[in-house]
């Protein structure tokens, strides 16, 4: 085969680059020794720069990317209480370690310090119970006690510490950086199985869920892998291999992929190296695990080769409705109606086709409740904070 | 030396430029010229080269190839040079614009030629040079953001012929796959840029890479791809020691596979006390932590100190330190890099707050109480705040142990510190506070709620014992130093034992005022923050409307994985808590060993395998209530 090789090659282009070189040359003594220390410098330097960029890739900044948007004040007012506590407003009013550490990561989002004090001071007074640091996970304001269960929810835990990261950067805040690493290290250390069939391991909670508590354990949850977290849980606990962790749960995420349409279900039992749905939970993908696209996008995995057929099995890409969907039929229960959850797929279309933020989804629908707010406006920060080209409607 | 041969050649070929007319060249590779960016990789181009074969123009051919070849001993002229055809001439000012990374504009004014001349068509060539340049750029520009998913990603669509010459795209993707963990393939990249790079310092640059980016074992598969001198030195023997960096850190990561000889620690000294940078020494300190030779970690980390080394290094040291047993210093180092990162406040606090929680604590100089103090608020500990309120309860100071304890009560509410809060309380006769406390958790702390029944009525401590027997100390600036010494032993009288006692009425409860309905919601807050942080300041603005008082319940429901209630043993029961459990753990959280093959696990001597498995019978159908999320449409 012939090959055509057309080609052009501007003098200027020569030019430019002969002046680059030219500046190069200039760097770079007459003097061999000086030549070689120049190079020797270079060298450490090209070392250091390497070895100080060790740590985990960078992530595009959430504090303030919902700063003066209406859509905080109206979430604000219509979720989270004076005192800081979050109201899952679906579920009898209660509060849990997940909806705080969404409201402490919102209030960073909006450079809501007020907010951010008051929600930190609700949880730690409130929940931080357990004789170590992790943090109890479900709370109910009409009874006695308030705290239902003393076991944590590795989730809640994960949220509230990269938000207190978030926040120590955002206000140069000590204290919450002492906060978040004491919580880290204690994720990483009571809640990360080391070694695995399927690598490092996520526990969802501190009972309960072992391969000593459960006949099919270990099991785990694959919408409690949050993966823009784990970019960032690195400044508060750089000894744990948090780009590992996320590596493993990614393939672990499209390995337990079952029935017909080739879904995750959410409590994914891993004994003897075969995940499989876990016994005395739904085997449906819904929504709990119609966060894992959404953690997905906002971490930037986007690419086909890693988020692959998730976004079209999950109708994230628009290709059918969300739902809450039995996974062995493949059939939806239940529509995922409810509008916040298409804030998800508007992040796809942001994220993949650079479409714009939809006008519809800069407010919460009047009737609203708490979690697919949650879900938007957290999906909205991810579009503003990484794609911000996809402008707001 | 490289650059000069490299920058008069480049003047050569400029001065052929110029005198030769409307010339144009081939580009098989895209190296556009960056400004500043000392890394740049002098991949061979080999478009003057290419564009002279398709001209037929055998001396100009002869020209270039041997130019090339001075410049680059290993290169090889490509084998369909002689194929080359030149494109259409009426591509020439397309081509330019590409040369120049002007792709918007190429592609607006290919779309206009189009529209203009619609039998024409852009050469397959052009339009597949100008995708991998875009994907380039993208890979690039993702490389910069961070976005190390998409580089990964992208890489797949690379023309893998044209690039892999290109060292700077190259190392580039490789560390796209390294940030997420895929080491195999960034091992076959970076391996792959080394074979196509012929440039010394460029190698040296991507071995560099190739240990900070990969697990120490894969990157030294690298070394074997070394050209050799005359004498079998290596081009890497130069970076000898920054590899012996690398090995340690592995080390240090508990990388497999890797480990120091003894000479190569003993280089690693040598380097460690001449180098002026901290780092080696630092490295070493950590490593003699690791093999737990303390006095030669000390050392290194005061050298490390003395090099410039920071806040890492102190934290350190402190540890060296705690090892010898030398709290105070430890403490003092600690306090002194508190600000920098949040591990050594951490340290800070947690070595005196043992000594400050004895029963009968040891004295501590008003100072080192103070500066601990300061410490505890700024960073709001709630470990250092119950320690200091502990501290002071055990000193008999009441009233500060109950300002202590509140806070610690804020920001730290284990089950201790509440009882701590609750016996400070107490003892200022703070009746209905005390009471409220003590109502609050129930079904959650059985220390605290043992403080409202008979049989726990709480043994003469030290400071009632000094208060009886001794006169009170000279108050004043002596006073946080009183000493407190242990009752002397009286004559030996026996006292009623306390045992099962029942009260007439059959109701375990001295108090009066349990069960009492009480809100369960924690109301104490201290923040050091300024204005605008006041709880309750905005009455309803902008906050959701708590519901108004209700009664809450004076039984208290089962929490799961609470133990049982001391009036559990008298019949008093409570209600199902969530998932209807009933029946209390055996074991309290810090009694529970984390799960085999945690970290905690490895370090700790609890191990699970040896505990006894006790778990109530309903735990196996643990079904998370938080499936229970039910989002009907609510009947509007």
């Amino acid at each position: 085969m012939i090959k055509r090789i057309a080609c052009a090659f501007l003098l200027s282009a020569i030019a430019s680059m002969a002046l680059a070189n030219e500046a190069l040359a200039n760097e770079a003594p007459a003097n061999e020794a000086h030549a070689n220390e120049a190079l020797a410098n270079k060298r450490v330097k090209v070392a250091a720069a390497a070895e100080s960029s060790r740590a985990a890739p960078a992530t595009p900044k959430l504090a303030g990317v919902l700063v003066q948007n209406p859509i905080w004040k109206s979430y604000r007012s219509r979720f989270v209480t004076e005192s800081g506590r979050v109201v899952d407003t679906a579920n009898a009013q209660i509060s849990h370690s997940e909806g705080q550490g969404y409201g402490m990561l919102l209030a960073v989002a909006a450079m809501d310090r007020d907010a951010f004090e008051r929600i930190w001071g609700w949880t730690r007074a409130n929940l931080m119970v357990r004789d170590d640091q992790l943090v109890a996970w479900a709370w109910d304001p009409a009874t006695r006690p308030g705290v239902a269960d003393l076991n944590n929810a590795t989730d809640g835990d994960i949220l509230i510490a990269w938000a207190l990261v978030e926040a120590a950067e955002a206000w140069k805040d000590r204290a919450y950086a002492v906060a978040a690493r004491r919580i880290a290290v204690e994720v990483g250390r009571k809640l990360i199985i080391l070694q695995s069939d399927e690598g490092m391991l996520l526990l969802p909670g501190a009972s309960g869920y072992s391969a000593e508590d459960r006949s099919d354990g270990p099991v785990v949850n694959l919408s409690y892998y949050i993966f823009p977290a784990f970019q960032r849980l690195h400044l508060a606990a750089p000894e744990f291999n948090w780009a590992k962790l996320s590596q493993d749960g990614l393939k672990l995420i499209n390995r337990a992929r079952f029935g017909k349409v080739a879904l995750p279900v959410e409590w994914t039992a891993l004994r003897g190296g075969q995940p499989a749905a876990a016994a005395g939970f739904p085997a449906v993908f819904g929504y709990n695990a119609i966060r894992i696209p959404l953690y997905m996008i906002w971490a930037g995995i986007v690419g086909e080769n890693v988020i692959g057929t998730l976004v079209g099995a999950s109708g994230v890409d628009g290709s059918r409705p969300l739902s809450v969907v039995d996974v062995a039929s493949g059939r939806p229960v239940e529509a995922l109606s409810s509008p916040g959850y298409s804030a998800i797929s508007a992040l796809h279309d942001c994220a993949v086709k650079g479409k714009r933020w939809p006008a519809a989804l800069n407010d919460i629908a009047p009737s609203e409740h708490y979690y697919p707010a949650t879900l938007q406006l957290l999906a909205l920060s991810a579009s503003i904070s990484r794609w911000n080209s996809c402008g707001r409607g | 030396m490289w650059t000069r041969m490299k920058t008069l050649a480049m003047s050569v070929v400029t001065i052929a430029i110029a005198l030769a007319p409307g010339v144009v060249f081939c580009q098989v590779t895209v190296v556009p010229p960056v400004k500043g960016n000392s890394q740049s990789t002098g991949a061979v181009d080999e478009s003057a080269l290419r564009y002279y074969a398709a001209k037929k123009d055998a001396a100009r051919v002869e020209l270039e190839t041997r130019r090339l070849k001075r410049l680059n001993p290993r290169w090889q002229p490509p084998v369909d040079l002689g194929s080359a055809e030149i494109g259409g001439g009426d591509e020439d000012d397309l081509w330019d614009l590409f040369a120049a990374d002007r792709l918007d504009e190429l592609q607006a004014t290919i779309a206009a030629r189009v529209a203009a001349q619609p039998s024409w068509k852009p050469s397959r060539d052009l339009i597949e040079k100008i995708k991998q340049k875009r994907l380039r750029d993208e890979i690039l520009k993702g490389s910069k953001a961070g976005n190390w998913y998409e580089v990964s990603s992208l890489s797949g669509r690379l023309n893998a012929r044209a690039s892999a010459q290109d060292t700077e795209l190259m190392w580039t993707v490789a560390e796209g796959f390294a940030r997420i963990g895929q080491f195999d393939q960034a091992g076959v990249l970076l391996a792959s840029a080394l074979e196509g790079a012929t440039d010394g310092p460029v190698r040296t640059a991507v071995v560099l890479r190739a240990f900070a980016l990969l697990p120490f074992v894969d990157a030294e598969k690298l070394l074997s791809q070394a050209q050799r001198g005359p004498n079998g030195e290596s081009e890497f023997d130069a970076i000898a020691d920054d590899i012996s960096r690398a090995r340690i850190s592995a080390i240090l990561r508990d990388e497999g596979g890797v480990s120091l000889t003894p000479e190569q620690h003993a280089r690693l000294g040598v380097l460690g006390r001449e180098s002026k940078e901290p780092t080696y020494s630092e490295l070493l300190g950590w490593y003699a932590l690791k093999t737990e030779t303390t006095d030669e970690a000390f050392d290194w980390f005061k050298l490390s100190i003395s090099r410039g080394g920071e806040a890492m290094v102190a934290h350190g040291l402190a540890q060296s330190l705690l090892r010898r047993g030398q709290l105070v210093e430890a403490e003092d180092v600690a306090h002194a890099w508190r600000n920098p990162i949040a591990n050594n406040s951490i340290f800070f606090t947690d070595i005196l707050e043992t000594k400050l929680t004895l029963e009968i604590p040891p004295e501590i100089p008003g100072e080192r109480l103070t500066r601990y103090a300061k410490e505890t608020v700024e960073t709001q500990s709630g470990e250092g705040a119950q320690g200091l309120a502990w501290y002071s309860y055990n000193s008999c100071q009441y009233d500060k142990a109950l300002e202590w304890f509140e806070r610690a009560v804020a920001w730290h509410p284990k089950e201790t510190t509440v009882y701590g809060y609750a016996l400070a309380l107490r003892r200022l006769k703070r009746a209905r506070e005390f009471i409220e406390v003590v109502n609050r958790y129930d079904g959650v702390f059985p220390m605290v709620v043992g403080l409202v029944m008979e049989e726990q009525q709480t043994k003469p401590g030290p400071c009632d014992a000094a208060q009886s027997q001794q006169p009170i100390r000279a108050t004043g600036k002596n006073a946080n130093q009183r000493e407190v010494r242990a009752p002397e032993p009286t004559r030996s009288i026996p006292r009623p034992e306390f045992g099962n006692a029942v009260s007439a009425s059959g109701n375990p409860f001295v108090r009066p005022g349990f069960p009492a309905s009480v809100n369960p919601a924690n109301p104490l807050r201290f923040s050091s923050r300024g204005a605008g942080v006041a709880a309750g300041s905005v009455a309803g603005a902008g906050w959701r409307a708590e519901r108004p008082n209700v009664k809450w319940p004076l039984v208290a429901r089962r929490v799961r994985g609470a133990i049982a209630m001391p009036y559990e043993r008298f019949g008093y029961s409570l209600l199902p808590g969530i998932d209807g459990v009933d029946q209390p753990e055996t074991r309290t959280v810090a009694e529970i060993p984390a799960a085999l093959g945690t970290l905690w696990s490895r370090n700790s001597k609890i191990n699970a395998a040896n505990v006894t498995t006790n778990t109530p019978a309903n735990s196996a159908n643990l079904t998370s209530p938080r499936l229970m999320r039910s989002y009907n449409t609510p009947a509007r």
